[in-house]
């Protein structure tokens, strides 16, 4: 089943009299469940492409379509309720609250929602991923890996439709990063999580089971 | 609680500096708005009760038939009615133990309770007011010119009658007759012993103060003293006694018929003719013309007041309570308005920025939180709920602050404002209604500082935080203006250039400081400005006494020559008294006039039309002056010996050549209408009377022809000619003497038997003048004294009054501005730790650090100061084109003089620049303080 289905994106910069496509033409999709490595040079468009599908950017041309529903077409408040329930963004760096704390911090997109955090439900994706013991600790008090499985937890806290992350090893220690892709790998495949991974390292790559290369803002090859 | 709120609330926690401020400048909003919606209600209370001592606490007065108890039920039941106040003359009994020959009688009136206590002026010095008809309190008149001492619980007996003249009854005591000299006579009514409750300190009703005007023969002649009336029982009053039935008084007697019905509407000033109306069943329209038409015939309205079923016989409405209250009430309620204005948009902008310094630190937080699905709304509303914490917090202080603030700035201003209304004291209203008017409108500052930067904050695009490159976007176009004038290379170098390119491409950043330093210059300079056109004002149109007192004399019952000598003499024992700096008296007499041939008039008045002060005759002046000549009064005046050897120097005559001449005030005002002009047709102009009038001999002929003891005809030689009156107004003020007069020796005046129609004046100077005022308390009956002192010092207290209140609504808004500034420069600072931290990381000193910081500084000051100055200049534009619009439409004569508060410019312009320096180098030794790494990682928290 398709979860993602991006048509003919493009994203459009102007320099004074000059423009230049960040994402020049992009159409591709996604199944349920599918864990999708995103790859390319710096300033090839993938982080562009990544924001826009989260919801956080806008396309200047083009569709895409998360669970069936066209999200470049939804108002501002509409597109903010659709990505605290069906999307999960995880960042390079973390982009935690920092006045905070962990559990807080996790529970925010429910709370967005106006809903009742469950505590049982925190409790399980707090150990699961190995901070319950953090969860009253601020961010600052956190080493790099403990903020990104923070971060993780609350990206995924809702059961989105789609989990993205952008560069999530990016700021972190090898061992800490293998930690993260392992968690990513878990939640792929134990709870049939979608995930779609920006990356720069080949290793984490091929731990996915697509990998969808960007050059110069198009899409290269499929892997 | 909701998330975002929550975080909201934590931040307050980590950012307390910032949030103590914007909840200071709250408090000093909402203090500020609770102190100004106070005072008016406080000064709106002061000045109503003021004129209704003054004129009465009352819409209505009537006179009818005091047997007519139907009438005053059904007054007493009439819902349109508030309150009825009754007076009542009981009669007039002998003061046989008057100090003062003049002092005759003892004038008994009665009031009901209301009255004493609500309707009039009554202040008791001691005891308490009558409650019954066997009751009275004593006037102060009376004790002052009582030999016998009075105290209260004492008894007083009274023959209580009335006095008439020859055998003629007279219902009412004589108005305009002397009524105690000779031909009157006591008929005594009744005998009555009353028990004193109280003494006056001050008492009068507006009955007596009018009747006082018309009737000051009688009431310098006799003393008061009051007692009880009420509605159901007509007091015993001396007037029934008699056989006189009310149709058989004169006109004139009906004004003083003894009792008299004052009225206070429910609905006050707006319903007092349809009140009448509905009494008296006569239209609306014929009872405004018979109260505000001149030319009206009031017989057939007389007429129908008498017909209705109240017997009216006389009707007044208190038009002056009515125009000043409500006069008052305008300008003091909309100047409260236009000052709460003032204070709500000043604080709206101080705490607008507040709030943008908030929102503005958040960004990456709100845009973390959209990112997380924050809608805008929710968002929006999180800008909201910070406002309402500070509404909270700060409104209840402010309002506390605000009522106290009250009593203290009413404490302050009392004494200026107890010389202005005549011993009246502020009352202080401290109502629920002004705290309510200061809670809404401070929660709308605050509400309305808040909503602009809401809807910004709401709009923050997920991906700026994403970013991070909020601040920072520089295209093409704006490369350009990256760049620095040379100068700034040469004389400052990388600091700066840094400097300038900083202010240059974060213009954002520097916004809220550059608006509140302008906000603040220019609302300072506005005020200033403000200040210095009403003094302006006010000193054009104060009337300024050259002397503090004035003895004023009243020759009316004088007939004889022998008056002037005594009061000469009263003159001369006055300027010898102890405090008396300096002074001059004179004497006038116009009795008679004078004609000067066409010849020997000036070629200016021969064109005029009209004339000040012709006499005129069956023709008009031009042709008069063109047949005959110009007749005018023969005004002569006579000054002390010293003053009037100063006006001698004026004119360049000698003392010895003057003893039988005068000098003639060549100098009149004039005017004729030209047609050619159609603008302005008429021609006002100043001129002399007579070409070379010195040596020209003016005969005058006195305007009574039937006393043979004067004489008829007299003449004077002219020694000299004064043309200019400023020249005189050196010496003596300008109402003591007239164009067109002639100045005499005194020994002339006395000579020449020129004591008919007299006016004298005295006018001194005392450094003491209260206590020369007791000394002087009794000089003789027919002399009046009056100190100017208090009337000089009304103005003055009225400037100071202002002066106080603008000064401190001024310091008031500069603390807001100033905190306003402080808040901004702190807030600019901590946004760019990072970028400093960069700046010291790559290499930059201490010393160049301090001068960069020192530069940006300068640069947006500088640049405030001058629009803050530029708006200044335009809002004393402003100012001074409504000023001249008021005070001076036609632009004609004496033009309002364009005045710009440089002073006060350069004041706040030092005050501003000293804040912005202090706060800059305390930011920046924090900076150094700062551990390079840190800062620059901590960013990322």
């Amino acid at each position: 089943m398709e979860i993602l289905k991006v048509e003919n994106l493009v994203k459009t910069y102007k320099e004074g009299n000059d423009e230049f496509n960040a994402v020049d033409d992009i159409s591709f999709s996604v199944e349920k469940g599918e864990f999708v490595a995103v790859m390319g040079a710096s300033g090839s468009g993938k982080s562009t492409l990544m924001h826009m599908i989260g919801g956080v950017d806008r396309p200047t041309s083009g569709k895409i379509f998360i669970d069936g529903k066209e999200i470049n077409t939804m108002d501002n408040n509409k597109l903010a309720i659709f990505r605290r329930r069906q999307i999960g963004i995880v960042y390079q760096f973390y982009n935690l609250i920092p006045i905070l704390t962990s559990e807080e911090n996790i529970t925010l997109p429910i709370e967005l929602d106006g809903r009742k955090p469950d505590k049982d439900k925190i409790e399980e994706v707090m150990e699961r991923l190995g901070i319950l013991d953090k969860r009253n600790s601020l961010p600052n008090e956190l080493s790099g890996g403990q903020q990104q499985r923070v971060a993780i937890a609350r990206a995924i806290i809702n059961n989105p439709t789609i989990l993205l992350a952008d560069e999530p090893t990016g700021n972190l220690d090898t061992g800490a990063a293998d930690e993260i892709v392992k968690i990513f790998k878990m939640t792929n495949k134990n709870y049939k999580q979608t995930i779609m991974m920006i990356t720069h390292n080949p290793e984490i790559a091929k731990e996915a089971d697509r990998i969808l290369r960007i050059k110069d803002g198009k899409l290269v090859k499929e892997a | 609680m909701k998330i975002i709120n929550k975080i909201t609330v934590k931040d307050f926690k980590k950012n307390k500096s910032r949030v103590i401020v914007t909840i200071i400048a709250v408090i000093i909003s909402v203090s500020l708005i609770t102190i100004v919606a106070n005072m008016v209600a406080s000064i709106e209370k002061t000045v109503n009760s003021y004129f209704e001592k003054q004129y009465g606490n009352y819409d209505i007065s009537l006179i009818f038939d005091p047997s007519n108890k139907n009438s005053i039920k059904k007054l007493e039941l009439n819902r349109k009615i508030q309150s009825l106040y009754i007076m009542q003359d009981i009669g007039l009994s002998p003061f046989e133990d008057s100090k003062s020959e003049f002092r005759k009688a003892i004038d008994i009136k009665a009031y009901n309770e209301e009255a004493y206590k609500e309707c009039f002026d009554f202040v008791l010095k001691e005891g308490r007011f009558p409650k019954n008809s066997n009751e009275v309190v004593l006037s102060k008149n009376f004790i002052n010119f009582s030999n016998k001492k009075y105290n209260v619980g004492d008894k007083i007996t009274l023959d209580v009658g009335i006095y008439n003249i020859g055998n003629d009854i007279d219902y009412i005591f004589p108005l305009y007759e002397s009524p105690f000299d000779g031909e009157c006579n006591f008929v005594k009514s009744f005998k009555k012993t009353y028990t004193i409750t109280g003494i006056l300190e001050r008492g009068q009703s507006q009955a007596e103060e009018e009747e006082r005007e018309y009737a000051s023969d009688y009431y310098d002649r006799i003393v008061n003293v009051y007692t009880y009336t009420d509605l159901t029982d007509i007091t015993e009053t001396a007037y029934k006694k008699t056989d006189v039935r009310p149709e058989d008084l004169s006109e004139s007697w009906k004004a003083v018929y003894p009792q008299r019905i004052y009225i206070k509407l429910s609905d006050g000033d707006n319903s007092s003719l349809s009140f009448l109306s509905r009494l008296t069943g006569i239209d609306i329209s014929s009872l405004n013309d018979y109260f505000y038409s001149e030319c009206y015939d009031k017989t057939e309205v007389e007429q129908k007041l008498n017909d209705c079923e109240f017997n009216i016989w006389g009707v007044e409405i208190n038009d002056s309570l009515h125009r000043y209250s409500i006069s008052s009430k305008y300008i003091i309620f909309y100047t409260g308005v236009a000052v709460i204005i003032i204070i709500m948009i000043s604080s709206i902008l101080i705490i607008k920025n507040a709030f943008s310094i908030s929102v503005t630190e958040k960004t990456v937080l709100y845009g973390r939180l959209a990112t997380m699905g924050a809608t805008p709304e929710q968002i929006r509303n999180n800008v909201f709920f910070e406002g309402l914490i500070f509404g909270i917090i700060g409104i209840p202080i402010g309002l506390i602050i605000g009522i106290w603030g009250t009593s203290f700035a009413a404490g302050l201003t009392n004494s200026a404002i107890f010389s202005l209304l005549d011993g009246m004291t502020l009352e202080i209203e401290i109502s629920w209604i002004s705290a309510v008017i200061s809670l809404i409108l401070g929660a709308a500052t605050i509400f309305l500082s808040c909503l602009s930067v809401a809807v910004k904050a709401s709009n923050v695009s997920p991906i700026e935080s994403v970013r991070r490159n909020r601040d920072i976007k520089i295209n093409k176009s704006s490369k350009k203006n990256l760049r620095q004038p040379l100068w700034i290379d040469k004389i400052f170098g990388i600091g700066g250039k840094i400097a300038w390119r900083n202010m240059k491409r974060s213009r954002r950043q520097y916004r809220t400081t550059v608006i509140s330093v302008t906000a603040v210059v220019a609302v300072l300079i506005c005020v200033a400005s403000f200040i210095n056109y009403t003094l302006y004002l006010f000193n054009q149109n104060t009337v300024d006494y050259k002397y503090n007192m004035s003895i004023d004399p009243d020759f009316s019952e004088f007939n004889d020559n022998s008056i002037l000598d005594k009061t000469e003499d009263i003159y001369l024992s006055v300027s010898a008294y102890d405090d008396i700096d300096n002074y001059y008296y004179y004497f006038n007499s116009s009795s008679y006039t004078y004609t000067i041939p066409k010849t020997n008039l000036s070629k200016e008045i021969k064109k005029a039309q009209w004339v000040d002060g012709y006499v005129a005759s069956d023709n008009d002046v031009q042709s008069d002056m063109q047949s005959v000549g110009f007749t005018d009064f023969f005004s002569v005046y006579a000054y002390d010996d010293k003053t009037y050897r100063e006006l001698l120097k004026k004119c360049g005559c000698r003392y010895e050549d003057m003893k039988d001449k005068a000098i003639f005030v060549n100098s009149i005002n004039a005017g004729y209408e030209d047609k050619n002009d159609k603008e302005n047709p008429i021609k006002e102009y100043t001129c002399r009377l007579m070409d070379n009038p010195v040596g020209c001999t003016v005969s005058a002929k006195s305007i009574y022809e039937e006393y043979a003891d004067r004489p008829y005809e007299i003449s004077i030689e002219i020694g000299g000619e004064i043309t200019d009156m400023s020249l005189l107004y050196d010496i003596v003020e300008e109402w003591d003497i007239s164009e067109g007069g002639f100045i005499v020796n005194i020994d002339w005046l006395k000579e020449n038997y020129i004591y008919f129609d007299l006016n004298s004046g005295m006018r001194l100077n005392s450094s003491k003048p209260d206590k020369t005022e007791k000394e002087l308390s009794i000089l003789a009956e027919y002399i009046s004294l009056s100190n100017r002192s208090n009337d000089m010092q009304k103005p003055y207290s009225m400037l100071l009054l202002i002066q106080f209140s603008v000064y401190g609504l001024i310091s008031a808004i500069s603390l807001i501005g100033i905190t306003n500034i402080v808040n901004t420069v702190l807030m600019n600072t901590r946004l760019r730790q990072k970028e400093y931290a960069m700046l010291r990381s790559v290499g930059m000193t201490r010393h160049e650090f301090n001068r960069m910081t020192l530069l940006e500084c300068l640069f947006y000051t500088i640049k405030s100061l001058l629009i803050g100055i530029s708006l200044g200049l335009v809002g004393t534009g402003i100012i001074h084109y409504f000023y001249s619009g008021t005070f001076n439409p036609d632009g004609s004569e004496n033009p309002i003089p364009f005045m710009f508060p440089w002073e006060s410019a350069v004041i706040s312009a030092a005050a501003v620049t000293v804040t912005v320096l202090s706060v800059v180098a305390f930011s920046v030794r924090k900076v150094h303080k700062q551990n390079i790494i840190e800062t620059i990682r901590n960013d990322n928290i």
